[in-house]
């Protein structure tokens, strides 16, 4: 998508409650919640990486829609890590 | 004496100003320029590629000169090294629980009664009354984006989505360098449980906007009434409010309950202003940001963003 970003963010925690909708994830770069859709098509691999990335502390790079969006599209490890 | 010939380290890249060859190192005042030889070029791509990826490189310096000698990539040990021990708040005061509806605002924001905190010990230029208090709100309200003409970098008080922690560092040093008062920061945060904060965004629309933390400068004024006198815990958060207010509504704001029944202050702290962001999610460790340049970057990308 033309207005994708992508932000380089280390995982404060992840609220998977399992009667929502979404799982609700915090990054120390950032005051807002995100939220990782159950329906979306690869949400155990995304959250998979979460988890992973927050166990080893390492940021990872997270796609956006855009600067404001706050629905994560995608996850890849960061290079730095 | 003239600066040293060599100077190496595992630094970051701030900018590269590319017309002008230019260099700048968050962990370094002093501007560098590339050399002009073969390895111009090389090193050049280097500093570009580190500083797109924001790792950091292991940098040949020649202070005197004012040159980049040489830029290699730090060894995996090097870098867990610099991850480890970078920029992060000597000595952080400690985080309080706090049970915002049942805050005695009449002691809670009092500084000598209810705020007795180490941190307040290292400064003690304190703000001398709330005209002046008013009158640095005011001037750091100008500052926002979505005013004209807006002075650069502005402040987007207008996105109150993200971007308090930039906010809140780029006031504070509207308050310590163009006021010359103490400035520390207050940070609150919902980390219990499903608990979250919530506001409702009136400057800006009436939406409701969620955080899991929430950042903003916090001043100690001396008020004077007849031949009472005491200090009090003021917060500047133009996001907000329209005035400077008291710590305890500042909290309060944030248990917004017809946004979030959820809505819930599990902690606050109030930290030397030098914090940044915290640096884990129990709000224990904080980073900094001490040339300003996570802040004006985070400034510049929210300021055409809004918030309802």
């Amino acid at each position: 998508m033309e207005n994708d970003v992508v932000r380089e963010m280390t995982v404060a925690s992840i609220r998977d409650r399992p009667e929502a909708e979404s799982v609700k994830v915090t990054f120390l770069e950032s005051a807002r919640f995100y939220d990782l859709p159950r329906s979306h098509p690869s949400f155990e691999r995304i959250l998979g990486q979460l988890r992973q990335a927050k166990e080893q502390g390492r940021a990872v790079k997270i796609l956006l829609s855009s600067l404001e969006s706050g629905v994560i599209q995608d996850v890849e490890a960061s290079s730095t890590s | 004496m003239p600066p040293p010939t060599k100077d190496s380290g595992i630094l970051t890249v701030a900018a590269i100003r590319e017309r002008s060859g230019r260099i700048l190192f968050n962990e370094r005042q002093q501007i560098f320029t590339l050399p002009e030889t073969q390895a111009r070029g090389e090193i050049f791509g280097r500093l570009k590629e580190a500083l797109e990826s924001k790792r950091p490189v292991k940098a040949a310096l020649d202070p005197r000169r004012g040159l980049v000698q040489r830029i290699d990539v730090p060894s995996e040990q090097e870098r867990i090294e610099f991850e480890r021990g970078r920029s992060l708040l000597d000595k952080p005061e400690r985080i309080m629980p706090v049970d915002v509806p049942n805050i005695d605002p009449t002691r809670f924001n009092i500084v000598d009664i209810s705020l007795k905190i180490p941190v307040f010990k290292l400064c003690t230029k304190i703000v001398p009354s709330y005209k002046k208090a008013k009158e640095i709100f005011d001037y750091c309200a100008q500052q926002s984006c979505h005013l004209p003409g807006p002075p650069i970098p502005c402040i987007p008080f207008q996105y109150v989505i993200d971007g308090c922690y930039a906010r809140a560092h780029q006031m504070r040093r509207i308050i310590t360098e163009k006021y010359g008062y103490c400035c520390e920061k207050v940070f609150s945060f919902a980390i219990d449980n499903d608990d979250t904060l919530a506001v409702r965004a009136d400057k800006w629309g009436g939406c409701c906007v969620f955080w899991w933390y929430h950042v903003a400068p916090l001043i100690r004024v001396q008020i004077k009434i007849l031949n009472f006198s005491f200090v009090l815990a003021l917060v500047i958060d133009p996001s907000m409010f329209d005035k400077p207010v008291l710590l305890s509504s500042w909290l309060t704001a944030q248990e917004n309950t017809a946004c979030a029944a959820n809505a819930h202050v599990s902690m606050y702290t109030i930290q030397p202003g030098s914090a940044y962001t915290p640096a884990n999610g129990q709000g224990t460790a904080f980073t900094t940001d001490p040339a300003y340049t996570a802040t004006v970057a985070t400034l510049n990308a929210y300021k055409n963003l809004t918030t309802c």
